[in-house]
This record gives structure tokens, sequence and C-alpha cells, in this order.
């Protein structure tokens, strides 16, 4: 027997165990950023950081700051947590561990729309104003990825519960048909825009301009109080829809929005930094392993775990062979491929028991 | 009070409901008797607002299906058959998900510290649902639509409960901390509809009976009057035996008429060894 006021401080330490996670995380977070600001082929100290940051600074450190370094760190930013609360409120929403925007084909929409623009939008862009330019390319991702949701949400909606294996099949069939339609693209693309595309579609966090970060950026803190807010419906969609209903939950309308949120910020990122897999599957399962499963707590650590894999992803690609600098998917899914098996065959083990 | 009277629902060209009516009184108990597929979870589920019939229903006067789904769940409380949780969530975490978010946490802290005392899981609170047996859970669950219902009590509703099958995988002693729990709910003014698969257990516990049968009403009403061998047989196909044991009826199968007859030499050499032995 445990005595009272062992328990009693048990308990308490184990109530504020989340925010002390939350804390420890927000700083591996800043280190990440702080890192991806110092490290690179010019290494800058901390001193020159500081001096550009108010404005001074050395005229070299300054243009690689807020031409590269800085739309870099922001681009990370948005990529780590549109990823990782998309993939959470999806997984929520379907019961489902296996939602990753990723894995179900969200990615390969949002590609899909904005291949397109980079390919066809040479007939029609340039008759738009300027100040839309930037907004032409996730606009159209948006519209890709919210297109494959609606597709999952309503052949999923059968039973109202998706097996792991309808998910896994329908995101197999629209990451083919995707595909396809984008080959098809690639085909009839002229050399500018197959040079665009190519990098493009590499994924990486170094090819935007500000602009465009900053409409991923906008774009994803816009959805964060929208994820933020439906942190209790995500926890009563565990029950099941008819079991959320009974308790309050208007399933139909979290969904809505859920979905609406998570094609939104997936479109927005995917055009800025090209297709990032299995962000969306690690953070929130690690969030769930540090924090538990109410989606008060999974929502917040799973972005910071977001930012911190993507900007570490980042890094690592970056300094592997430099100057020289790999997709950064080639990164996440070294981690993300084996922790994708590594859940399949916990889940497999633990059907089989 | 809830009313309804003359509910259809068809379903697929399927009548799943012909013709219901009745009304639940506050601080009355009556339980949903009748064979698989016989429309009561159907009947529940119309009641609650999850689905849709034509005819007359009325809770409170409004019409359940058109209230906010938010709006609904302060007025009554659900307990579905077999519920299930898709994320290994704590027992107490799970009782405090179906606690509305505008009752404060200190008042929902003890809410779901009574619903755990109330159904006999504080010795498990810390423990995972997934890792509960069966009918620990459902009592978990149990304590979830307790905690609804009284934080509904507490933001100014919380008048209807609605059980299906609660006594389900329940030993017998957690049988009875699950109805008296519903019955201390009467006792306090809460109209309780319990669909119920064990007439005994329904005709001790419930003050109305309603036979359901094919989608309509067989009959309804106390348990002395309703459960008898004619009706029973007529509900369930087979005969069915009630002995009246003073404060309670005692329902059970006529075994003897069921079995098949080449069974009962065996059985009867088997019951004689016993005696011998």
């Amino acid at each position: 027997m445990t005595s009272p006021t062992l328990s009693r401080r048990r308990t308490v330490a184990e109530r504020h165990r989340p925010q002390a996670i939350l804390a420890g995380l927000a700083i591996l977070a800043i280190l990440m950023a702080l890192a991806e600001l110092l490290l690179g082929p010019v290494t800058i100290s901390g001193d020159r950081l500081l001096a550009v940051l108010l404005g001074g600074g050395e005229p070299l450190d300054a243009g690689i700051l807020w031409q590269i370094r800085l739309p870099r760190l922001t681009l990370g930013i948005a990529v780590g947590v549109a990823l990782a609360l998309s993939g959470t409120a999806l997984q929520g929403v379907l019961r489902n561990p296996l939602a990753d925007p990723g894995l179900i084909g969200v990615t390969a929409g949002a590609s899909l729309g904005a291949v397109s623009v980079i390919v066809l939008g040479g007939l029609f862009a340039t008759e738009l104003p300027g100040f839309l330019q930037p907004f032409l390319l996730p606009l159209s991702a948006f519209l890709g990825g919210s297109l494959v949701i609606a597709c999952v949400f309503t052949l999923s909606r059968r039973s109202g519960e998706t097996s792991m294996a309808t998910l896994i099949l329908i995101g197999v069939a629209i990451n083919t048909i995707a595909g396809a339609i984008i080959g098809v693209l690639v085909y009839v693309s002229d050399d500018q825009a197959l040079r665009d595309l190519t990098f493009w579609n590499m994924g990486g966090l170094g090819h935007a301009s500000w602009p465009v970060v900053t409409v991923a950026l906008a774009a994803t803190l816009a959805c964060v109080p929208t994820f933020w807010r439906h942190a209790h419906g995500l926890d009563l969609f565990q029950l099941g829809e008819r079991q959320a209903f009974h308790a309050g939950l208007d399933v139909e309308r979290c969904k809505r929005r859920m979905a609406l949120s998570a094609a939104v910020s997936v479109g927005a990122v995917t055009a800025a930094a090209g297709p990032i897999g299995f962000i969306g599957l690690v953070a929130p399962h690690l969030a769930r392993l540090l924090v538990g499963h109410g989606h008060r707590w999974v929502l917040p650590t799973a972005a910071l775990l977001g930012v911190s894999l993507v900007l570490g992803a980042d890094l690592a690609v970056r300094l592997a062979i430099p100057p020289q600098e790999p997709p950064i998917g080639i990164a996440t899914s070294l981690l993300g491929g084996p922790f994708f098996l590594w859940l399949l065959t916990r889940r497999h083990r633990r059907q089989d028991a | 009070m809830l009313e309804a009277s003359g509910l259809h629902l068809v379903v697929d060209d399927r009548p799943l409901l012909d013709d219901v009516s009745l009304q639940l009184a506050p601080g009355e108990f009556v339980a949903v008797l009748g064979p698989n597929g016989a429309g009561k979870s159907t009947l529940m589920h119309c009641l609650s607002g999850a689905q849709r019939p034509t005819g007359f229903l009325r809770m409170d006067g409004l019409v359940p299906s058109s209230l906010a789904p938010g709006q609904l769940a302060i007025r009554r409380a659900v307990l579905e058959q077999t519920p299930s949780i898709g994320a290994p969530f704590r027992v107490a975490e799970l009782i405090r998900l179906g606690i509305p978010r505008e009752l404060a946490p200190h008042r929902a802290d003890t809410l779901v510290d009574r619903a755990m005392q109330r159904l006999d899981l504080r010795s498990l609170a810390e423990r995972q649902v997934p890792s509960l047996s069966g009918g620990e859970r459902l009592r978990t669950h149990m304590a979830r639509v307790l905690a609804q219902l009284w934080a509904g009590q507490a933001l100014g509703g919380g008048r209807y409960l609605l059980i299906d099958e609660p006594t389900a995988s329940l030993d017998l002693r957690h049988q009875m901390t699950v109805l008296k729990a519903a019955r201390q709910a009467c006792r306090e003014g809460v109209s309780v509809l319990a669909i119920l698969h064990d007439p005994t257990l329904a005709a001790s516990v419930a003050d109305r009976l309603l036979l359901l049968k094919d989608g309509r009403i067989l009959d309804e009403g106390p348990a002395h009057r309703v459960l008898t061998h004619r009706r029973l047989s007529e509900l369930y196909d087979m005969p069915i035996s009630v002995r009246d044991l003073g404060d309670t009826l005692a329902v059970t199968p006529d075994y003897a008429a069921c079995l098949s007859p080449d069974d009962r030499p065996r059985r009867a050499a088997g019951r004689q060894a016993a005696a011998h032995r």
C-alpha cells in the first residue's frame, strides 16, 4: 500500500506531466529553430545572428538569414504544425491511427492541384493581378486536397467507422490516380515547368520565396484555433459517431470543420514545400505516447513535435553532404517508414492476441 | 415529459417501427422487452433524437431531432448497446468525456468521482479502458452516461435516462449496482427507459413494461398484468412459464417443453445420477 501523501504527490506529478512535457518540447523546438538559423554551409554565430535580427550586422549574414534561412525556418514551422495537426484531426475523426495526410492521399490530391498550376498555370496566371499570384498554388492545392478528403470521408462512411484496410486501400487508390494524372501533366509540360515541377516534387523547405511562405504560415495559423476548439469533439469521436452524438457532439459539423481545416493547412504547406510524408503519422503517435489520449494535450504536443521533426529532418539533409541538399522527404521517409511498419506489426500482434 | 404517439420508421423498405406510442412521466421507470430485432434500439434512437421517425414525438414539448446535439445532451443521457471506445482512455477520463464543457472543471471532478463511486469503479480509476473486462467496461460507460445526466441536471436539464441493455455482460451483483443507480435517478425525478432482456429483472425493477414485437407494441402496463404465460409466449414465440413469488414474478422459459423430446431421457438420467450422488 502506498501512503495517502505519497499517492497524492504522485497524482500531482501526473497532473503536471503534460505541462512539463510541453515545456520540454517547446525548448526542443526553439533549439531546432536556432540551429536552423545558425548552421549551414556558412556558420553564423549567435552574436552575429542577434546583430542581424536587430537590423544591423554584416550584409552577407543579413542576406543569408533574410533570404535563405528565415523563410526556410518559417516554412518549416508551418509544415510541422499543419501536417501534425491535420494528422491528429484525421486520425481522431476517422477513429483510425493510420490516417496520415500522406498515406490516405490528401497530400497527393494537394500535389495534383499544385502540379496542375505549375504546368498549366502559364496559360492563365499572367492574366491575374500580381498580388493574387502567391495564392494560386496554395488555392489549387487546397482544392485538390479537399476533393480527396471529401472522397475519403464519403467512401469510409459506410458503417460510421473505417477499418484500417479500407482506409489504406482508399489511400493506395487515390495515390495511384493522382500519380497517374501528375504523370500525364509531366508529359505535356514544357521545359521551364518541368524544372519547377521536379524541384517542387522532391519536397523541401529551400525553394520557396517569402510571399509563398507567408501564405503557408498564415493559412496554417488560421486553422490552428479551429483544431484547438474541437479538441473535446475529437475526444468524443473516439466513442463512435452515434455515441458522440448522444454525448452532445454535432458530428457532421465537427467532421466538416476538421476536413476543411486539414485541407486548407495541408494544401497551403504542400503548395509551398512539396509533398512531405509521414510527419502527420509520426508526430501524433509520439504525442500520444507522451501525454496520453486527450486531444487537449495531444494537439499542442503533436504540433511542437511536428515542428521539431521537420526542422530536424531539414537540418539532417542540409548538413549530411554540404553544400549538396538531398530532398527532405528522404529523411522523413527514413524515419516514418519504419515507424509505419512498427505500428502495423504492433496492431497485428494486438489483434492476434 | 417524453411523449410519442403513432411513431413510424421505415428504413430500406423495412418497417422498423409501426404505430408505436408511449409516455414517459417524470420519475417513472419503463422497461422495454422484446425479441432480437423487435425495434427496441430503434425506438430508443428515435426518442433520443438520433433518428427521425414520422408521427408525434415531443421531449419537453420540443421535437428531439430538431434540437442541437449539445442541447439534447443536456436534456437526456443515452447508454448505447455495447458501447465502445477507440482510444485507450483511462476510466476517469472516459467518464469525464460525458460531461459538457459548460460545467466548471471542479464540478466535473465531483461528478466523475460520484459516478465512479455509484458504479463501484473507484479502484479502477487509473486503469485504461481496453484493459478492463467486458462488464467493467460497460460499467465505465454507464458511469459516463450518469455523469452526463447529472451534469445536465446542473445545467437545467437531465430529465431522461435511456439505457440499452445496461445489464448485459454484468455479474449479478453489478447488474444490481447499475439498476440501483438508474432507480436512484428515478427517485430524483428522472424518467428512465431501459431495454432489458431478463423479464424477471424487468418485473422487479420497472414501474411499467412495454412489450415490443416486429416494431409494434404488443402490450403495455405494470408487470403483474403484462407478464403472463400467454403474452410472453406470444412475444418470444416459445412457451414461457411465469410464477408469482408474492412481491415479484419469476419468468423462465418452459425448458421441458422447449428442449427436444429425445433430449429429455438423457437429462432425466443425469438428474437421477446427481440425486444418487
